[in-house]
């Protein structure tokens, strides 16, 4: 019955989906968000096989081997007690990437439906949705996650819900001013004229459609989840010890920041890395996926 | 310009619930939290009947509903109430520490602007250049960096090798503020940068070219012109934010802004004084986004047609 409308939304797909042999020869003419793409993929392997990475576990104690400056047995040297840093770190990776994910998955899914909905339906719905993530977007994400964090008590799930219930605006936004442009299209109108309910053509015909701009805006966020909640770590309010999180690790490292620099150092250019691959790789993907997408 | 005019009350008439929404989601954190402030204001030695006196001179025998806009009027003349810690009235204590984080964050937001605008230009103008892709990579840098983390290597750089500033403290404000202003430079030439690239390809611009004006005329005139418009704007979205950022920026340096003692504030648990820095700082926000919303419908007047019916 709905055999016309889903032949276009195939068509819709067909014309944005590259093959995948093309996709990659497109991302090295990217060189920078190749090398970002090379990056990642680096970093979760690191992540990964951490446990055979690093030459120790992330909280064994060795308190005859403190605060040692880098060397061959302890390439980025040893904390407070003893701890081997390389090591931390490198289970850090995991911590940083796991709670990276899962911000961004909760802010899609509460900010993608919420555009859907806005752009599909406009006029009153559309207000109250735009003005709320208005609001939520202007409001400075680490102080409302504080506040947040205040109320629900320190700790790293605190940090997720905070972090993802301030920042899911942008997928509102961008796919809000996505389905407004798709919205009065050949193929939706025609899935109404054939009685497509309005929970089938938002779901089954505009969600596919908002996929590729909400992937390159996913690729975005990622880095600026990994750098809030690490923010709260490093305040003190998100993983708590002896879990090795990045932002925990330099917090550490900051109060020896004087006769130790280097616990301090090296988890901020992991971090840095992680950051800088993931920005680098989506604004490739943008490039390419959605030129336009204003982010 | 009466279309102007109406535009700008129906902002601020918005704004209004708005602010009355926030502040009843605050005043309903208050009430969640643990620890009565009455007792905390009367001692641990008061008597059941002070306190029933306190309640009743607080208002606090009332109903709910009662309370909240008893709280309001206090808000609105600036009584934040007492803090659980220090026993002290809140208000003075958060003007005390204000003049710190508005040095501090206006700095960073205006340095930002002075920095970014031209560096963005010039990477507009020689778009696909290697300056072009240097300046772009050196923003994203930047743009990738934790704060907290570039707090502390200038501190170690300059504090400590070089010795050209104090590690912390508010003998020189150059670390911090540097610390808010990298991230925020590389934000705005980003935007700077977008904002030109479409600006020069716009039709008017092309005919300042077309008609032999001088270059400088047309970047400075005619493209420029219209690519702050945006930033402007921005300038008044990013100002809360620059303040939420000044929290990390003041713990790392020991800053005595409002940022760190909303840091305090929140390890002591002192849950009045924190839901007054965030109150504060959502009207602020509000605030500031109809400043913006005004402010850009001034520069353009065509927002005025599209949003403003």
């Amino acid at each position: 019955m709905n055999v016309e409308g889903k032949k276009e939304v195939e068509s819709e797909n067909s014309s944005r989906l590259i093959g995948v042999k093309n996709f990659f020869l497109l991302l090295i003419h990217y060189r920078t968000s190749f090398a970002g793409l090379i990056i990642v993929v680096g970093i979760t392997i690191i992540a990964i096989f951490a446990p055979f990475i690093a030459p120790k576990h992330y909280a064994e104690i060795d308190v005859s081997n403190r605060l040692q400056p880098p060397s061959l047995s302890h390439l980025f040297g040893t904390d407070a007690l003893g701890r081997d840093v390389f090591s931390r770190v490198v289970y850090g990776a995991q911590i940083a990437l796991w709670v990276g994910m899962i911000v961004v998955l909760i802010e899609a899914a509460i900010g993608i439906p919420l555009g859907i909905i806005a752009g599909y339906y406009n006029g009153k719905i559309d207000k109250i949705i735009s003005a709320l993530s208005d609001l939520v977007w202007s409001f400075p994400p680490v102080v409302l996650a504080l506040g947040v964090v205040t109320v629900l008590g320190a700790g790293i799930t605190q940090v997720v819900i905070a972090i993802a219930l301030t920042s899911w605006c942008a997928f509102t936004r961008v796919t809000r001013a996505k389905v407004q442009s798709l919205v009065n299209r050949e193929f939706i109108l025609a899935a109404r004229a054939i009685g497509e309910s309005d929970f089938s053509i938002m779901f089954r015909y505009l969600l596919p459609n908002v996929a590729s701009s909400n992937l390159v805006l996913a690729t975005l966020t990622l880095p600026a989840a990994i750098l809030s909640t690490t923010a709260l770590s490093f305040l003190g309010f998100g993983v708590q010890p002896p879990t090795p999180d990045w932002g925990a690790i330099l917090s550490e490292g900051a109060n020896q920041l004087v006769i130790a620099p280097w616990i301090a150092t090296f988890p901020g250019i992991f971090i840095v890395i992680t950051a800088l691959s993931f920005n680098l790789l989506g604004d490739g993907l943008r490039d390419l996926l959605d030129p336009k997408l204003k982010i | 310009m009466p279309g102007m005019l109406r535009y700008a009350i129906k902002k601020v008439l918005i704004g209004i619930p708005v602010i009355l929404f926030v502040s009843l989601s605050i005043f309903f954190l208050m009430q969640a939290m643990p620890g009565d402030p009455i007792e905390i204001i009367a001692g641990e030695r008061a008597t059941p009947q002070r306190i029933e006196e306190l309640k009743r001179s607080w208002g606090l025998d009332q109903p709910i509903y009662i309370q909240y806009f008893y709280w309001l009027s206090h808000v609105m003349v600036g009584d934040f109430g007492i803090s659980i810690t220090t026993r002290l009235p809140i208000a003075p204590l958060i003007w005390s520490m204000l003049p710190y984080t508005l040095a501090l964050t206006l700095t960073a937001l205006v340095l930002s602007y002075v920095l970014g605008i031209p560096i963005g230009v010039m990477a507009a103008l020689k778009r696909g250049t290697s300056l072009d892709n240097i300046t772009v990579g050196i923003a994203t840098f930047f743009y990738s960096m934790p704060t907290y983390w570039l707090g502390l290597m200038l501190m170690l750089t300059f504090g400590l090798y070089l010795k050209l500033f104090p590690l912390s403290g508010t003998d020189s404000m150059v670390l911090p503020a540097l610390t808010l202003t990298l991230p925020y430079v590389a934000m705005s030439a980003r935007i700077v940068r977008t904002e030109m690239l479409d600006v020069l390809t716009e039709d008017y611009v092309r005919t300042a070219w077309a008609k032999g004006l001088p270059s400088r005329n047309v970047i400075l005139k005619h493209a420029l012109r219209n690519a702050l418009i945006p930033l402007t704007v921005m300038f008044f979205l990013d100002l809360p934010w620059i303040i939420g950022g000044a929290v990390i920026v003041e713990s790392v340096f020991a800053w005595p802004g409002t940022g760190i003692l909303l840091y305090k504030s929140i390890i002591r648990q002192d849950y009045p004084v924190v839901l007054a820095i965030v109150l504060i700082i959502a009207i602020l926000t509000v605030v500031c986004n109809i400043v913006g919303d005004i402010i850009s419908a001034v520069l353009d007047p065509r927002i005025r047609v599209e949003k403003g019916d």
